[in-house]
């Protein structure tokens, strides 16, 4: 499959702050991959190079093998939506959509047709005469979309395509953009530090931070197993408490978190009174009315207070903090029919954590 | 380090403004440069300069003399072109700031254009034309003249006076001090003026510690503007002082010219260019302890 | 209430009439003397009746024509070769950082700062060394030395128009989206092509105006002009003053009228061309507008 993009050990940097630091990342032919994290970390930047605005300080870049380093952007089959969409104000909807395949030379009939087929493509059919000042934001955001497969690059990258749109039409985008890559089958890479966004979109994600991808992984895997605190912090909620192993039994291992103990499954070897970082997912905390008798398995769980309960709608998320630490946990049951799913807990009541074993997540610090 | 693109785009962007940044060096830098050295050599008799370094020009031009004229006196002359210049800039303030406040308070759009284009009009047109229009309008033989008569009053002199130059810098300094100013009081939030009114400020009071801080970088502005393109105006002493009230320039003209000493004309040219380079510094001192 | 009211409308009223003597003194004198370019009376005392024939006496007079077409002639080749350079200049200016950048501003700053009087003695000193140097190289003696005239105006001016272009051009630049060309570049436009394609249509009323910004000068510069005019040579701003210094005829009066005219045309091209420009950006009121 075409659209392989690979870049080795590619460092930009501007002056002396290193905005890209000796990145090594393989992009497979067609597949949709996300490069995710906070603001400044560089990936722009990255979605740059790769387009060609921007030049690596060192390193190397190619597409389906061809060294594309030293190419200029308009010899690279790589096109880009960009964040401000940057339409050309001057020229019509077709026009704009047309600009890639006039510069080519393509037929007059040919054209037509192939901006005819983008249009359709983005739904925008009924709008080829308007100006980009003409129409609305989703509009012109898709307008940009079309102008950019229209001439057929091996990979499309997009720079935060949906930051300007509003929170229902983002959503409604998310499909549209999964249905075009599907229809394209071509490379897709999507910049965003939305990590919904990422997660709903991308067969993988790679999470950046300070101009290194951390992880690079599916999204389930990312979300379930996350490989650094950063990570873990950085997709979805996650709990992330200081511990410290009390016992190692083979893939499983047992922690102690505040006055208790948690199952952990874990492949790392690690050795009695290692400290390490626990992730768990809010909704994979049980809280066990301690008054109703403490469940007594292989590990008793830590107690703690519950100082918080906030309705969220959906669901109800309580905040405990655990006895003989100044740690804070955070559980999320589903409401059932609008009534909290914890029952009658309140404020104040005494609670003992539980969790599955493939719930906890050991990080070592 | 950097790599073959970038250093192809370097030299593109290096071959664009090569031409225009040559151009300039040829044709102000070194011209420049060449009248600062002209200013120390000896003048050779048919114009042009004797390769002889000296200061003789600068002794020249310190000489005081109290009959200030073309020849001699020039610390005299210099005084007087720096003190109209500035008193000319006061005058077109007092008159400019009204009318700059007036344009920025107008409501509808159309008003305000319609007043910009009023004043940006004379901005535009020739200076040689509007300095005509006036030595037209006030000439011995001229319109006002022909009033005066008509009302039986007695014929008047306009021209040829140091009066009628100081009217001339500030008619053709005017739309160069508005311009500046209104944008600088078009930028001013009216709340602000209102808050200090509030606060139990006078209107006098209001104009000097609201109004006139606010509007301070687009004051110093115009006043720079104007004080340079006065002091270093030809045209007004020479076509309405008719040579009887000389400024800077007309004596460095006349050195190049008739008097075919380029040194000294060249030495009178280095302190204009120091008087107005005073002016500009004084101006950006003045401007960035406003932002500080 | 009623006093803050009374008091507001008597500060409008004094703004008002100040601002109305301002423009008054303004104007007064251009306009005075385009009333009299069609009175038939010789002086401008009287006026006798209305005429043509200052207008109609024009073409006859052939000094006047030469220098019409000196002017013309000379700004027609300025302008263009100014408003080329002064695009090149600004996207080379605009295009990114580079070592030397703040020193670079400076020396374009030049031409704007710097008092007529200075560059045009300027440029007499370095064109009458550069034209001895010349005409020493290709041994030219007396009779065939290259001297000032119509080449040297044009290169002066090209230097000013160029400087001046340039500070409009760059404006528009400023205010360019980058990623619009970025976005050519990316869709396989070469840098070329985006220029054409991308650029030159986005910055068109700013090279517009340098354009005019340039033609206006070039027509109207009398100062640095007079420095660096030969025989043969003579541009209509110095033919003018030139006429100003012996009699006054009242065609000069007509001359100067068509001067201001054509200036108040060019102006008017300017803001049509800047209004067109920003009316571009702004999306229109009615234009359909759906949600997406
Ligand atoms: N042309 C440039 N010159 C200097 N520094 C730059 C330049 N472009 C980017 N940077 C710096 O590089 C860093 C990373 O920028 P980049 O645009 O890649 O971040 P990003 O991850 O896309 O962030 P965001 O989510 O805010 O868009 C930032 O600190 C930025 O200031
Ligand atoms: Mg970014």
């Amino acid at each position: 499959m075409q659209g392989l993009v690979e870049l080795r050990n590619v460092t930009k940097r501007f002056g002396s702050h290193v905005v890209v630091d000796a990145m090594d990342l393989r992009i497979e032919g067609g597949e949709f991959l996300s490069l995710l994290g906070p603001s400044g970390c560089g990936k722009s930047t990255t979605l740059r190079m790769i387009a060609g605005l921007e030049q690596p300080s060192e390193g190397r870049l190619s597409l389906d093998g061809a060294d594309i380093t030293d190419l200029p952007p308009h010899k690279r089959a790589v096109n880009t939506v960009f964040q401000s969409y940057a339409l050309f104000p001057h020229l019509s909807v077709s026009d704009n959509i047309a600009y890639a395949l006039r510069l080519r030379r393509a037929g007059r009939t040919e054209i037509a047709a192939q901006v005819r087929d983008a249009l359709e493509m983005v739904r925008m059919g009924d709008h080829a005469d308007y100006f980009p000042r003409q129409i609305s934001g989703g509009q012109q955001q898709r307008v940009a979309l079309a102008r950019a497969i229209v001439a057929r690059p091996r990979v499309l990258l997009l720079d935060e395509p949906l930051s300007a749109l509003d929170l229902k039409l983002r959503q409604a985008m998310r499909l549209e953009l999964k249905r075009i890559h599907r229809q394209l089958g071509i490379t897709f890479v999507f910049v965003t530090h939305d990590q919904g966004e990422a997660l709903t979109m991308s067969d993988r994600v790679a999470v950046m931070h300070e101009g290194r991808v951390l992880q690079l992984d599916r999204p389930e895997e990312l979300y379930e197993r996350p490989a650094s605190r950063f990570v873990a912090s950085f997709i979805g909620d996650a709990n992330l408490l200081n511990a410290v192993v009390a016992r190692a039994e083979g893939d499983c291992v047992t922690v102690k978190v505040g006055n208790g103990e948690l199952p952990a499954k874990c492949k790392l070897s690690a050795t009695t009174g290692t400290a390490i970082t626990l992730s768990v997912r809010p909704q994979r905390v049980k809280l066990l009315q301690s008054s109703g008798g403490a469940a007594t398995g292989a590990a008793a769980g830590p107690t703690g207070v519950v100082v918080e309960m906030t309705f969220l709608g959906d669901a109800t998320s309580a905040v405990v903090r655990l006895d003989g630490s100044d740690q804070q946990v955070t559980a999320v049951r589903l409401n059932v029919e609008g009534v909290s799913a914890f029952g009658d807990l309140r404020i104040g009541d005494s609670v003992q954590l539980a969790c599955e074993p493939t719930a906890v997540h050991v990080l070592v610090r | 380090m950097s790599s073959p693109l970038e250093r192809r785009e370097k030299r593109l962007l290096l071959a664009l403004r090569s031409p225009g940044v040559l151009l300039v060096v040829a044709l102000y830098l070194i011209p420049m440069s060449l009248v600062v050295a002209y200013s120390f050599l000896s003048p050779a008799p048919a114009g042009g300069v004797r390769w002889q370094w000296t200061l003789d020009s600068y002794r020249e031009l310190l000489r005081a003399d109290e009959r200030a004229s073309l020849y001699n006196g020039y610390v005299t002359l210099l005084w007087r072109s720096v003190w109209w210049s500035a008193c000319a800039t006061v005058v077109t303030l007092v008159l400019s700031l009204p009318l700059a406040v007036f344009i920025a308070g107008r409501r509808t759009t159309f008003a305000k254009n319609a007043l910009l284009v009023a004043v940006v009009v004379p901005f535009w047109t020739s200076m040689l034309v509007r300095i005509y229009a006036v030595r037209f309008l006030l000439a011995n033989n001229g319109p006002i003249n022909g009033w005066l008569d008509l009302f039986g009053l007695e014929r008047r002199v306009f021209l040829n006076s140091p009066g009628i130059v100081f009217v001339g810098l500030v008619y053709t300094a005017l739309p160069f001090m508005v311009l500046p100013l209104y944008a600088a009081v078009e930028r001013v939030d009216r709340n602000v003026l209102s808050a200090a009114r509030d606060l139990g400020a006078n209107a006098v009071q209001v104009f000097f510690t609201a109004f006139i801080p606010l509007v301070r970088v687009g004051l110093v502005a115009g006043c720079m503007l104007v004080f340079v393109l006065s002091v270093s105006q030809y045209l007004v002493p020479t076509l309405l002082g008719g040579g009887k009230a000389n400024m800077i320039a007309n004596v460095i003209e006349n050195q190049f010219g008739e008097a075919q000493n380029w040194p000294m004309g060249s030495a009178i040219a280095v302190t204009l260019v120091a008087l107005s380079l005073m002016g500009t510094l004084w101006s950006v001192r003045i401007n960035s302890e406003a932002r500080s | 209430m009623t006093t803050a009211r009374t008091r507001r409308l008597a500060s409008t009223w004094t703004l008002g009439s100040i601002s109305a003597v301002a423009l008054f003194m303004l104007y007064l004198p251009v306009a005075v003397l385009v009333v009299f370019s069609f009175n038939s009376a010789r002086t401008g005392a009287v006026w006798e009746s209305f005429t043509l024939d200052w207008y109609r006496s024009i073409p006859d007079d052939r000094q006047l024509m030469r220098a019409i077409s000196n002017s013309l002639w000379i700004a027609l080749i300025a302008t263009p070769v100014s408003t080329v350079l002064a695009t090149m200049l600004a996207l080379g200016m605009e295009g990114g950082r580079f070592r030397g950048k703040r020193s670079t501003e400076q020396v374009l700053n030049l031409p704007i700062v710097a008092p007529e009087i200075i560059t045009g003695v300027s440029l007499l000193a370095a064109m009458s060394l550069a034209l001895r140097f010349l005409n020493d190289v290709l041994g030219r003696g007396n009779a065939d030395a290259i001297r000032f005239g119509r080449p040297t105006i044009l290169l002066a001016h090209i230097a000013f128009d160029t400087a001046f272009a340039t500070l409009i051009v760059r404006a528009s630049l400023r205010n360019l989206d980058p990623a619009l060309a970025e976005a050519s570049l990316d869709l396989g436009a070469t840098r070329w092509q985006t220029f054409w394609r991308v650029i030159l249509p986005a910055i068109r009323p700013g090279v517009l105006g340098g354009a005019l910004m340039a033609l206006t000068l070039s027509i109207d510069n009398f100062v640095i002009t007079f420095f660096v005019t030969g025989p043969g040579s003579t541009t209509l701003p110095i033919e003018i003053y030139a006429r100003l210094r012996r009699t006054i005829s009242p065609s000069i009066n007509a001359v100067a009228t068509l001067i201001f005219a054509a200036s108040i045309v060019v102006l008017v091209a300017a803001l049509f061309a800047q209004a067109l420009g920003s009316a571009k950006r702004k999306p229109s009121a009615e234009a359909p507008v759906q949600g997406g």
